[in-house]
């Protein structure tokens, strides 16, 4: 369980058209209980003692918007934080810079660079099936994550902003980054420690995104296409950024689009193509003691198959007046119902086994109203 | 030309080298036992599970033990009784508590060594069995060992059913005598939650009532201990997509996979039938 409950003060002063300063505080308190472990009929029918953990923290930020030349803008702000947990105090200082180079009215170039701290972590099993992420607070053993992040984007739109294109190389350097080794058999007999297989690293985020939009007509939608590379350092596991984390998407091509057909129809359908996710490939197998067991290859270190689905839907607006908007929306989830694999194991037969968990069309039906 | 770039672009599945795999031991009064065979790629292509184990089998290697005194080769033979089912052993060397045992096996270039020492044998006190509930027949196992805790020590709890030969190690049946208390060590016993073990469709964790059943105490050296420790967390999570597979199984062996133990064994015919406590008087013990 993870929540947090906070505040937030803002604040701006325009001084000029060109220039204006933005500053606030920012308060939130976390309460986290990481892993509450039921089990039955196994062993023993265990339960973990239910453990809230808290932490507070709280921000200050100040950020200026300043148009000095009509070839440039630029945004600079610096949030100032601390964090507590259990008297262990935490202080961070986060800059960051936009600048803006506007080269017409339809074109920009867009420079950033920022460092971000975060004061959770999210760790996983990476190699379990089951979706096993947990949160968990920063603490005396575990630093905040932090990054840094630089990119520079090209903004264009054409003609009369009908369509906008932008393309962003990015790169981020990341530190402290955790991940789980835990073994899921301790976890059965009641004796799980979250905290136990804990390994923390580096990651590098680098990569480039390309988007096409299509603002205005009856057709409208985008096409977007992203390469990037996520990678990991973790000593314990290998040197060097050599291994994928467990969300790498190499390429992720997305197209969607809608057409409004009259005042009350409309249809619309996103397809989705992209790399499968990283695993550890089984290498080959041998029996001791009657048992099947499993050598496996580099950690992450093959990719699953392919991933593409095709989603579409269709909106009626049955009211549009001074109340509100009543509509019905009908979408149909995985149309050609594509067998997308979410992982690969080996079976006791020597064989590699696809596994895949939504292999059918998943159609829902919402009504919405908005006033 | 264009079908040389065809070729050239058609994708190639990895087939990793076999490794050779031993998996052998040798209990205090009893002799040695070993078998071989080589690791399967899951790219290999093959007619049926049987078909492929029985090509694995490694029937011409050359397995010889030494005690320090001898050194003797092992002669092989086949023996459905285990998987794989070929074993090479010998009537020539028995087992002596105490006393290291040095394993070379040879197999087309590939040499495996390991070396492994008989602890003094292990005994049970007794047993508790207790029916789970009116509405089960699983039986819930409770062993009691004397161990004063002043050194470490190592066992390994093996099973079988009565009249079959291969034992298999029971669930959570490694320990080590650090959670003794006041000289006795109370350990739970359990069948398996392995989810690859051949022949067992769906992980059971109780024994059953009607169960007749051969139980062996080993005490084990640390390495033959750091082997069956990992190798039962391994064995669990193996195979399945819902636990992690970071482990790696800590072999004694050098050259390849598989493990060589020394075993300081007594052996205990347990039939389970109604709520009862089994106290042993270990000179009498069926020892194996």
């Amino acid at each position: 369980m993870f929540s947090s409950i906070g505040m937030k003060n803002n604040n701006q002063i325009s001084f000029t058209s060109e220039l204006s300063l933005q500053f606030g505080i920012d308060y939130n308190h976390y309460w986290n209980n990481p892993q509450y472990v039921s089990s039955h009929g196994l062993a023993t029918n265990f339960h973990s003692d239910f453990t809230l953990l808290s932490s507070d923290e709280l921000s200050l930020y100040a950020g200026l918007r300043h148009a000095p030349f009509s070839f440039l803008t630029y945004d600079a702000g610096l949030r100032i934080s601390s964090y507590d947990h259990k008297k262990k105090i935490f202080f961070a200082l986060d800059p960051r810079i936009n600048i803006n180079f506007p080269i017409n009215k339809s074109q920009n170039i867009l420079l950033h660079y920022g460092i971000y701290h975060q004061y959770f972590h999210k760790a996983g099993m990476t190699d379990g099936g089951l979706p096993t992420d947990y949160f968990f607070l920063v603490d005396k053993n575990y630093k905040p994550e932090y990054a840094h992040s630089i990119s520079i984007a090209y903004n264009t739109a054409f003609p009369n902003n009908n369509y906008s294109f932008i393309a962003e190389l990015y790169f981020k350097q990341l530190y402290n980054v955790v991940e789980s080794q835990s073994n899921i058999l301790e976890l059965m007999m009641g004796e799980f420690n979250y905290m136990s297989g804990i390994i923390t690293g580096k990651g590098r985020n680098y990569g480039i995104n390309l988007l096409l939009h299509k603002n205005k007509g009856i057709v409208r939608g985008y096409l977007s296409y992203s390469l990037g590379w996520t990678m990991r350092n973790f000593p314990d596991i290998a040197p060097g950024y050599t291994i994928p984390a467990k969300y790498d998407r190499r390429h992720n091509l997305v197209a969607v689009s809608s057409v409004q057909i009259n005042r009350r129809w409309r249809i619309g359908g996103m397809f989705t193509l992209a790399s499968g996710n990283p695993y550890a490939k089984p290498k080959y197998a041998y029996i001791l003691n009657g048992k099947i067991i499993c050598e496996y290859g580099p950690y992450n270190g093959a990719t699953l198959p392919l991933y593409h689905r095709l989603d579409i839907s269709a909106d009626y607006l049955a009211m549009d007046n001074h109340i509100g908007e009543l509509g019905i929306n009908l979408s149909l989830y995985n149309v050609y119902c594509h067998d997308n694999v979410q992982f690969i194991i080996p079976s006791n037969d020597f064989t590699m086994k696809p596994v895949s968990i939504i292999n059918t069309i998943l159609p829902s039906l919402s009504i919405y109203f908005n006033f | 030309m264009f079908l040389l770039l065809f070729t050239g672009c058609e994708p190639k599945e990895d087939i990793a080298e076999p490794e050779l795999v031993v998996e052998g031991w040798i209990t205090s009064g009893g002799h040695p036992l070993v078998m071989l065979h080589k690791s399967i790629s899951f790219n290999e292509s093959f007619e049926s599970v049987a078909s492929l184990i029985e090509d694995k089998l490694v029937p011409f290697g050359k397995v010889t033990i030494d005690d320090g005194t001898q050194k003797v080769i092992l002669t092989g033979r086949l023996d459905t009784n285990y998987i794989p089912p070929y074993r090479y052993s010998s009537v020539e060397i028995i087992g002596e508590e105490g006393k290291t045992y040095s394993l070379t096996a040879e197999y087309e270039n590939i040499i495996l060594t390991a070396t492994t020492t008989i602890p003094p044998r292990a005994y049970f006190d007794s047993i508790q069995i207790e029916q789970k509930g009116e509405n089960t027949d699983a039986m819930e196992m409770r062993a009691f060992i004397s161990d004063a805790a002043n050194s470490p020590k190592y066992y390994v709890l093996f099973y079988r059913a009565l009249g079959t030969i291969q034992y298999y190690n029971t669930f959570l049946g490694v320990f080590d005598n650090s959670g003794a208390k006041e000289g006795i060590l109370s350990i739970p016993i359990y069948y398996s939650v392995a989810s690859g073990t051949i022949g067992q469709d769906k992980p059971v964790l109780f024994f059953k009532k009607g169960m007749d059943l051969e139980f062996m105490l080993t005490r084990v050296d640390k390495a033959s201990y750091d082997f069956w420790k990992t190798f039962s967390a391994i064995s669990v999570s193996s195979g399945s997509a819902f636990l992690p597979i970071h482990g790696k199984i800590i072999s004694n062996v050098s050259g390849g996979k598989g493990y060589w133990c020394g075993y300081g064994s007594s052996s205990y015919i347990v039939k389970l039938r109604n709520d009862t406590t089994l106290i042993f008087d270990n000179d009498n013990t069926k020892t194996d």
